[in-house]
């Protein structure tokens, strides 16, 4: 190890990690705020009443009511914090590249998905015989599984389209080179 | 056929596990050194790689402890695999390239080697194997009862037919002793070749069968998912909404530590350590992608299909949650079928179970000794086989005791084991690897505290409010204090190699 040398600093991605440690920040006081308002006891999940080993949900309105928007931003700050650590594999010294436009936009779609599974959970909040379904699943949970779970293909597409920029034949090439050249001067 | 369908099943499965075995030995012919132990002599190719990837995720984890979840607490177990699947992309965005090169560098044979290697730190590297070692204990002893679980349902049934017995004689304590004689024989002999290549026999199979039991789950209630669904919202509407029975923030929390967790699951990152090109990524991820998700297929639909079922009185009420798989196969797939998905479950544990032994083995013989007293152990790979063997009796202990002093079900074994793992590795390892600022001190630090609570809330049976999980407070603290300290700390000199692979 050579101590001492200067090495070159990295301004970009340790703005990226202060945007990580505010995102855990906030996710955490987001945590912290639903627990300060209170579990209502009557309305949590409990044993089914009837089957043993099986869990039933309580009281969804008086539960998950109160903790919507809580729970919402809570989503919305976990997107942002995959975004951030999205950008910190991908980029280089130089920046982000290529990945800034569709990175973006793929963050976009993340959220405006995340945003219709809330809003159609408020509708099936008030009336969930009556919600729309897909293939029998309630719109909002129709939403989780053939919105949200097909989504990383959407992040899979981008890496596959920049992956150039990810692993770059010449700085390969250049990485390989300096690697045996440290070796040999180890040796000496 | 119906009339042999416990032969059948029995028959399938005994192929299935010779043929691991006879792996097993295949691969000890090839395993001639520690670096082929442990990562294979970093030599794998790219479909090997993909569905030893996804292969090794879902398990007894995905295949039993998965439906087992769903049909206890609804739809909430779903986020875990909806968001492993963006957790994987994020994961090789992460780790692919310098996770590969670092290794490349060091020559390193374990995770914790090259945390060592990239932090200058032989405490961070050894509090790494800790949290491995720990998290090992947990989603082995997940394996382990799994397992055990099949085992009991298939033998049981066997002897009930063939000698006329109630098939409650076959205990789960003489299937954990079976479960442990053939893992010690099959881990010990192949090392991580070993699990690999069954992987690669049961991830492809389970790929299809996978969608064959989604078939076969639509079939199993007159009406199919339409029925499926009617069924649950009359029964209970929060079940089959989109958090299920644990409410919001419950599931949120699976959100968190599944969408960043997956990055610090060392059973998957290491396998990006084994590969023969580094850019075999590019078409890895897509591979892993496509496999995990048509494989998660049966984790969703088994679990419903037999909730609707109980609470529509089309079936009585299962003994545990963790029979809903079992019950599921022997009594509503193609006999065929189900001999199929047995075999491929218990090759999928095996293949699991010894990729777990081998990184705790690591952990043991390889790591710790090196943070402790500076080298390795000297026939490091006796030493691992012998270590391979404790580790599967302490993992088989933690299952027994898991099972009937906590009554905890397969799958929150298995979320123990990862979110040890997540709080602990994803700050050191997907963030340290890729911000040149993070220091030793951050590192060391984010480890002990994550241990330290996740263990802490596991052992003091503490109960967050709302359902969410210890895992995502452990991470959360782990992430505040990594950057915290990284922040407040003078940069860090790296060493050459090091600064090379992050210029990359």
């Amino acid at each position: 190890m050579v101590r001492g040398l200067e090495q070159p600093s990295d301004d970009g991605a340790t703005r990226i990690a202060i945007g990580l440690l505010a995102a855990t920040l906030l996710s955490a006081a987001l945590l912290g705020l639903a627990a300060w308002i209170g579990e209502p006891e009557a309305a949590r999940e409990r044993p089914h009443s009837e089957i043993v080993g099986m869990r039933h949900g309580g009281d969804g309105a008086a539960l998950t009511g109160p903790l919507l928007a809580i729970g919402a931003t809570f989503g919305l700050v976990q997107i942002a914090f995959f975004g951030l650590c999205f950008a910190l594999g991908v980029r280089r010294r130089e920046g982000l590249g290529p990945w800034r436009r569709p990175l973006l936009l793929g963050l976009a779609a993340f959220a405006i998905v995340w945003l219709l599974l809330i809003g159609s959970y408020v509708g099936y909040l008030h009336d969930p015989a009556g919600t729309a379904r897909l293939l029998g699943f309630p719109l909002p949970t129709a939403i989780l599984l053939f919105g949200i779970w097909p989504l990383p293909v959407v992040f899979a597409v981008l890496y596959l389209r920049h992956f150039d920029h990810v692993l770059d034949e010449t700085r390969l090439a250049l990485f390989r080179a300096r690697l045996e050249a440290l070796r040999a001067e180890s040796e000496d | 056929m119906e009339a042999l369908r416990n032969e059948i099943t029995l028959g399938l499965v005994t192929v299935y596990l010779a043929a691991c075995i006879a792996i097993g030995f295949w691969a000890m012919r090839r395993t001639r050194s520690s670096r082929d132990f442990f990562v294979a002599g970093r030599q794998l190719g790219t479909w090997v790689t993909s569905i030893a990837i996804f292969s090794t995720t879902l398990s007894g984890f995905g295949f039993v402890g998965g439906p087992g979840m769903v049909y206890s607490m609804g739809i909430t177990s779903v986020w875990l695999i909806v968001t492993s699947v963006t957790g994987y992309v994020l994961a090789f965005v992460l780790l692919a390239k310098r996770l590969r090169l670092l290794s490349e560098a060091r020559d390193s044979v374990s995770l914790p080697d090259v945390v060592t290697a990239r932090y200058g730190s032989a405490t961070t590297g050894g509090l790494v194997s800790l949290a491995i070692v720990l998290g090992v204990l947990g989603y082995l002893a997940t394996q382990i009862l799994a397992m055990a679980t099949v085992l009991q349902d298939v033998l049981g049934a066997s002897v009930e037919s063939a000698f006329a017995v109630d098939r409650g004689a076959v205990s789960l304590e003489v299937c954990t002793a079976i479960t442990c004689g053939v893992l010690v024989v099959y881990c010990t002999t192949g090392g991580i070749i070993a699990s690999v290549y069954t992987d690669v026999m049961q991830g492809a199979m389970m790929v299809v069968a996978a969608v064959l039991v989604c078939l076969a789950a639509n079939a199993a209630m007159q009406g199919g998912f339409p029925a499926i669904g009617a069924a649950l919202v009359a029964d209970d509407p929060e079940a089959i909404g989109p958090w299920g029975t644990l409410g919001m923030l419950g599931s949120l929390s699976f959100f968190s530590l599944y969408l960043l967790g997956t990055a610090g699951q060392p059973h998957v990152v290491t396998k990006l350590m084994m590969t023969r090109h580094v850019g075999s990524a590019k078409q890895i991820l897509p591979l892993s992608l496509a496999g995990y998700t048509m494989s998660a297929l049966l984790w969703v639909s088994v679990g419903l299909v037999m909730r609707a079922l109980v609470v529509s009185g089309g079936h009585e009420p299962l003994a545990t949650s963790d029979m809903a798989a079992p019950v599921f196969l022997q009594r509503y797939a193609h006999p065929i079928l189900a001999g199929l998905v047995f075999a491929g479950l218990l090759a999928a544990i095996m293949s699991t179970a010894d990729a777990f032994l081998n990184i705790g083995a690591a952990a043991l013989v390889h790591d710790l000794p090196k943070a402790v007293r500076g080298r390795p152990f000297a026939n490091e790979l006796r030493a691992a086989r012998i270590a391979s063997v404790g580790l599967t009796l302490v993992g088989a202990a933690f299952a027994l005791y898991s099972h009937h002093v906590n009554a905890r079900m397969i799958g929150f074994l298995g979320i123990f084991g990862s979110a040890t793992f997540a709080a602990a590795l994803v700050p050191v390892v997907a963030i340290g690897l890729n911000w040149r600022r993070a220091t030793p001190l951050a590192a060391s630090c984010a480890i002990v505290v994550s241990l330290l609570i996740n263990v802490g809330i596991e052992v003091l049976g503490v109960r967050l409010p709302f359902g969410i999980h210890g895992g995502i407070v452990a991470m959360l603290f782990s992430l505040s204090l990594f950057f915290g300290i990284s922040l407040a700390q003078r940069p860090p000199v790296l060493a050459p190699d090091v600064e090379a692979v992050f210029d990359v």
